[in-house]
């Protein structure tokens, strides 16, 4: 299968700058060396806690935010690849066309003056520069794909639910007709009800247009319900890279496995053993040696404090960065077949 | 139209009274404003004088206080307006360009705004004009080269705010320009509060040309204003109470008449409240 999108060694610092001259004296490791690839027509999932750079991670792909280094291979219609990191201006504008992104709060994310018509025709009119007769048919097919009325064009955004609202947005990104898109925690503002349904709109997107997906969450029953491999972020780093279901039957990072083991499980009475992580991340600040994750891991060394774990294949095309990931204790059942 | 709720009501009514003087000054003036009767000075309100009655008195020189009541109102609107225009054309555009345009556009906007507004208003405005000499169009001018520092740091934080809306992310993620993306999505989002500073400012000006006239350095002497008149009655402020009550009270008045329509129309043009006016 071809890859549709490669992250190679890709970086996001900010600057710390003090004193009067505002000298820079360090820097946030927001997103801090990290490759993968995401094949043509997958859904690749991006998990992690709050803050470790998951949704910066995303939006440099984009150029929302521009990286610090590395590079993003992206394929395009014609098989040619390019790298966005190092587009110039005219040249990103025109292939914002093929890369599109849902935010996470719908609620934020419409203009609040604008009709949804005219939410809708912006990026119509901005990257294809279409007439205005042709962008009005366009925003009635876009608005009928994600099941809303025609007449929601008149409407502005308030006079619409959260998951009304995040449908609109699955519209606008969906509007230009592009191949990639990233969900930057697409669900997670929604009330559980509503979940499903937007979801259920996404999986039958991607299967009409052939869409590929990168899906940015916190939730993992949701990775799991959606996506074909997924990738575990802690502090800026990928820990662990995978096939969903190997992983999540199967995690081999201590970090993986205790968010695995997070995961509210329908037998509250059942007494699960604790894992012995504790405490909270070190924040992005603090700059260690070795291993990130060392200060909350039971299973820590000398080795992890002197040398920093790479993310290697144990065997079976998984990729773990844990220097004990061979010698760990055999894994418990997380997930409940 | 329905109906307007009191008080933008009653705001409405009073500006549209200042205008109507403004515009229809000499028709409505019962006296002309500059025309001395020495012999009828300081007569108070209601006192018959040659060929007429002087409604709200006259001034030390005889001049009737209605009158210039009545043509005070056209420096009034002139300065007022022209100043908060003027002010708002040149803030909000660097404004925004400090919000949006990286960080040494940011420093230099806020920097020299900064340095303006810690400078008190009146001590800059007498060199200003004393430059410039005392006209109208050099009071606007006056105005505009300090306040534009106020609408400038007020559309700078909103374009704070504004920038970091996933809505503005979204345009840059469509491939909207950065022109297009201030103009349909930031700066109608900034519209609400900006009216509201626009209103102050309005009041300010109303205020503060008022105070440069009192000096001596807003209006020339020969064109009536507010300001010039409660200047000429302050020394008779203890015998002849009508020279300054009449020019304050129409200041406060239109001054309150400003905050309460900004008040409405920054509800106005919030659309999630449309529907509780309408």
């Amino acid at each position: 299968m071809n890859t549709q999108l490669q992250v190679t060694d890709l970086r996001v610092h900010y600057p710390i700058r003090k004193g009067v001259f505002r000298r820079q004296v360090g820097a946030v490791r927001a997103v801090d060396g990290v490759s993968f690839g995401i094949a043509e027509g997958e859904t690749f999932g991006l998990v992690g806690e709050s803050g470790c750079g998951k949704s910066t991670l995303a939006r440099a792909i984009l150029r929302l935010q521009q990286p610090t280094g590395g590079t993003v291979q992206f394929r395009h219609r014609d098989g040619g690849e390019i790298d966005v990191t190092s587009l110039p201006a005219p040249a990103m504008r025109a292939l914002r066309r093929d890369i599109q992104i849902v935010f996470q709060d719908p609620y934020s994310s419409l203009n609040p003056r604008l009709s949804i018509g005219m939410t809708l025709a912006e990026p119509v009119r901005a990257i294809e520069g279409v007439g205005s007769r042709e962008r009005r048919a366009r925003v009635a097919e876009a608005l009928a794909a994600v099941g809303l009325p025609m007449e929601a064009a008149r409407r502005f955004p308030h006079e619409f639910s959260g998951g009304q609202r995040q449908r609109i947005a699955i519209a606008r990104a969906l509007i230009t007709r592009p191949r990639f898109v990233v969900l930057d925690e697409p669900v997670s503002a929604l009330d559980v009800s509503i979940r499903a349904q937007v979801l259920n709109l996404l999986v039958d997107m991607q299967r009409e247009r052939a869409l590929t997906y990168l899906f940015v969450s916190h939730d993992l029953s949701v990775v799991r319900y959606l996506c074909n491999r997924v990738a575990v972020m802690y502090l800026g780093r990928i820990v662990e890279l995978g096939e969903v279901d190997r992983m999540f039957a199967a995690p081999r990072h201590p970090y993986t496995r205790s968010l695995l083991a997070a995961i509210p499980r329908p037998q509250p009475r059942k007494i699960r053993p604790p894992l012995g992580v504790v405490g909270e991340p070190p924040g992005p600040l603090s700059v260690a040696g070795g291993c990130a994750f060392r200060s909350r891991c039971p299973h820590a060394t000398g080795h992890c404090a002197a040398e920093p774990p790479v993310l290697r294949d144990l065997g079976n095309g998984d990729l773990v960065a844990c220097h004990h990931a061979e010698t760990l204790p055999a894994t418990p059942r997380f997930v409940a077949a | 139209m329905r109906s307007l709720p009191a008080k933008p009501a009653f705001g409405t009514c009073i500006i549209l009274l200042v205008i109507a003087c403004a515009l229809l000054a000499p028709l409505i003036a019962p006296f002309d404003p500059n025309d001395q009767d020495i012999l009828n000075s300081l007569a108070p309100p209601f006192s018959t004088g040659d060929g007429g009655r002087h409604w709200l008195g006259t001034d030390r020189l005889g001049q009737d206080i209605l009158s210039r009541m009545i043509f005070g109102t056209r420096v009034a609107l002139t300065v007022a307006f022209g100043a908060a225009a003027a002010s708002a054309a040149i803030g909000v555009p660097l404004g925004l360009a400090a919000g949006f345009l990286g960080r040494a556009v940011e420093s230099a906007v806020l920097v020299l705004a900064d340095m303006i507004l810690s400078i008190p208003f009146i001590l800059l405005a007498l060199v200003i004009m004393s430059v410039l000499g005392a006209s109208l169009l050099n009071l606007v001018i006056c105005f505009a080269a300090v306040r534009w520092a106020q609408f400038a740091r007020v559309s700078y934080s909103l374009s704070l705010e504004l920038r970091e809306k996933d809505y503005v992310m979204a345009c840059r993620a469509g491939g909207i320009s950065l022109g297009r993306t201030l103009l349909v999505h930031v700066l109608p989002n900034m519209l609400g509060p900006i009216t509201v500073i626009l209103t102050l400012e309005l009041a300010y000006a109303i205020l503060m040309e008022s105070g440069l006239s009192f000096l001596g350095l807003g209006a020339p002497p020969e064109i009536p204003s507010w300001g010039g008149m409660l200047q000429e009655g302050r020394d008779e402020l203890d015998t002849a109470w009508w020279l300054t009550t009449s020019p304050g009270l129409a200041i406060m008045a239109t001054a309150i008449a400003c905050n309460f329509i900004g008040d409405w129309i920054r509800d106005r043009l919030d659309p999630r409240t449309q529907g509780v006016l309408r």
